[in-house]
């Protein structure tokens, strides 16, 4: 396990909040004081915009900058820095390839397939683009490990299929897609298929390769990796990004503009319009820098190590009345955990551990297709990241006994027999 | 916000007005997709009044305790002064300020039973 008490004291949030303990890092992660210090650093020392100004700190916030450009590829396996485009988030890293390639590629009769356990980012631009198109939208179903349904994959990939989008880890399942097989299912049975892999919950926390995995393109958030806000990232293979139309025009990604006609600028700059947000690229790369530190591979280690505490003493604790939707076995895990605990209203529980200073996710976790499939309105979610340990595992425990003692023998216990049921997974 | 608060705990716990009412004058189900609470309400309604209420719910706290006390409260009240209620008036009858991440649940209960009286 991973030194924890070293690990919170970088990150200066647990000094403001005594007695915070933070299980959503699946929705964003807590940042360390390096990348507040970096943040801090461009606006106090060299704030200016990039690319334009000819005087020195506009050359070194360009500078700074595009060395997260280089930081940020190494991290990811990438061959050129230009592969890398950043975006608002990774929702838009994936709408940008909707509009742009999506747009493009998909006609009348083709087919775009996802699977049930998209979050909505990776779920709805698709849904929207085969409406738009007349287009099959096609949806693969998980197995009970709770991975994509691989057999389904061989049998729904046909010469029509343009684009399959598919998660890396699931936010609600935390399990994780053979991404690398299903690639080589894919493209064996349709060599042109553009996969695309929305890595919003691997980036962070397992060591993401993505000329490795063969996918086409990749997309990722900041946020979640203990990096700034308001920055994601999209990256994809060259050839295919220079033959897309740019997303958004504007200043920063033209070549030459004239009434007649607009030229565009190369990559990435083609695909990064306007001012973007420059502190927060810069001080990314103290995240990533964070991250390398500790190792991937120790995250993940100490995720799974947590994963398999947890259950084990959650199952113990509670017996049926913790259920967790998806595998209950840490082995198929990251460090995620959506629940379901008695027939309690989520966000009840997540009031009531909030009170207390658990931070915990409760709703359908933009994953209303799989909650619906799994019949059930809601959940609960807990999730780890490397500043989490056994601690927390007490607390949260504790924190549900306290949950139970408040709201049990309510009426929803006594009318068990109404026609509104129990939830169930 | 309050959620501990014996008041709403013991509306929740024990909710008023709970069950179907048989010959309803007006029934709906209302549903709150995002949380998937859901509230089906009866209504008897004589002379422009409602004399009878009766619901059953699937929900949190919050809503299962604003449908108990809102059903409460519009008994023996005109259904024009029903239809003005707004969330202020819930935030009064509920006595806790809520959090504007569950306004929503005080808002069910009070649309559950609009929508029943605007039903033909
Ligand atoms: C699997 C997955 N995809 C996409 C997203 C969307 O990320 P963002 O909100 O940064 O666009 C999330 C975030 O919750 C996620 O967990």
């Amino acid at each position: 396990m991973l030194n924890t008490t070293k690990i919170k004291s970088d990150f200066p949030i647990f000094k403001n909040q005594l007695n915070l303990t933070y299980l959503d890092s699946t929705a964003t992660s807590l940042k360390p004081q390096s990348v507040i210090d970096k943040l801090n650093e461009y606006y106090t020392q060299y704030s200016s915009n990039i690319f334009r100004g000819l005087y020195p700190i506009s050359q070194k916030a360009t500078e700074e900058h595009e060395a997260t450009r280089e930081i940020v590829t190494k991290f990811i396996g990438a061959k050129h820095p230009e592969e890398v485009i950043f975006t608002k988030n990774t929702s838009e890293s994936l709408n940008l390839l909707m509009y742009t390639l999506g747009d493009k590629i998909v006609q009348k009769d083709d087919n775009v397939i996802i699977s049930i356990a998209e979050h909505h980012s990776n779920f709805v631009p698709w849904q929207m683009l085969c409406l738009k198109k007349e287009a099959e939208f096609r949806v693969l179903g998980i197995n009970k490990e709770g991975t994509v349904k691989l057999d389904e994959l061989e049998q729904q990939v046909d010469s029509r299929t343009k684009i399959i989008a598919l998660t890396y880890i699931s936010n609600v399942l935390g399990t994780v897609n053979p991404i690398e097989k299903i690639v080589k299912i894919a493209k064996k049975k349709n060599p042109n298929v553009i996969i695309i892999i929305d890595a919003a919950q691997a980036a962070p926390h397992l060591k993401l390769e993505v000329r490795k995995l063969g996918a086409d393109f990749v997309a990722f958030s900041s946020h979640k990796m203990l990096g700034p806000t308001g920055v994601g990232i999209l990256w994809g293979k060259k050839e295919l990004f220079e033959e897309m139309p740019p997303f958004m025009f504007g200043g920063e990604m033209i070549e030459k503009v004239s009434v007649e006609k607009t030229t565009f600028d190369k990559l990435p700059h083609k695909f990064e319009a306007g001012t973007p947000a420059i502190g927060e690229i810069i001080a990314l790369k103290e995240a990533v820098k964070y991250l390398e530190k500790i190792g991937l591979k120790n995250i993940e280690k100490h995720e799974k190590e947590l994963t398999n505490y947890a259950l084990e003493r959650l199952n113990n604790e509670f017996g049926n009345d913790f259920q967790v939707i998806g595998p209950n076995d840490y082995k198929l895990k990251t460090g995620i955990i959506a629940f379901v605990f008695k027939d309690y209203h989520p966000h009840d529980i997540a009031d009531i551990l909030g009170n207390q200073g658990i931070c915990i996710r409760a709703g359908h976790h933009c994953a209303a297709p799989l909650h619906e499939k799994a019949n059930i309105s809601a959940s609960s979610r807990m999730s780890f990241y490397l500043y989490n340990n056994q601690e927390d595992v007490e607390k949260i425990i504790n924190g549900l006994k306290k949950v139970d003692q408040i709201l049990k023998m309510g009426f929803h216990e006594r009318s068990t027999n109404s026609k509104f049921k129990q939830p169930c997974c | 916000m309050d959620i501990y608060k014996e008041k709403i705990l013991e509306h929740y716990k024990k909710p008023h007005n709970y069950g179907h009412l048989k010959n309803p004058d007006k029934s709906n189900k209302a549903i709150n997709v995002s949380c998937g609470d859901e509230i089906e309400v009866d209504l008897i309604i004589k002379d422009q009044k409602v004399t009878e209420v009766g619901f059953e719910s699937k929900g949190c706290i919050i809503s299962t305790a604003m449908m108990s006390m809102l059903t409460d409260y519009i008994k023996d009240k005109k259904v024009n002064q029903i239809m003005k209620i707004n969330t202020k008036d819930l935030q009064k009858i509920i006595g806790i300020d809520v959090s504007p991440a569950r306004l929503k649940c005080l808002l069910i209960p009070l649309q559950s039973i609009q929508q029943a009286i605007s039903k033909n």
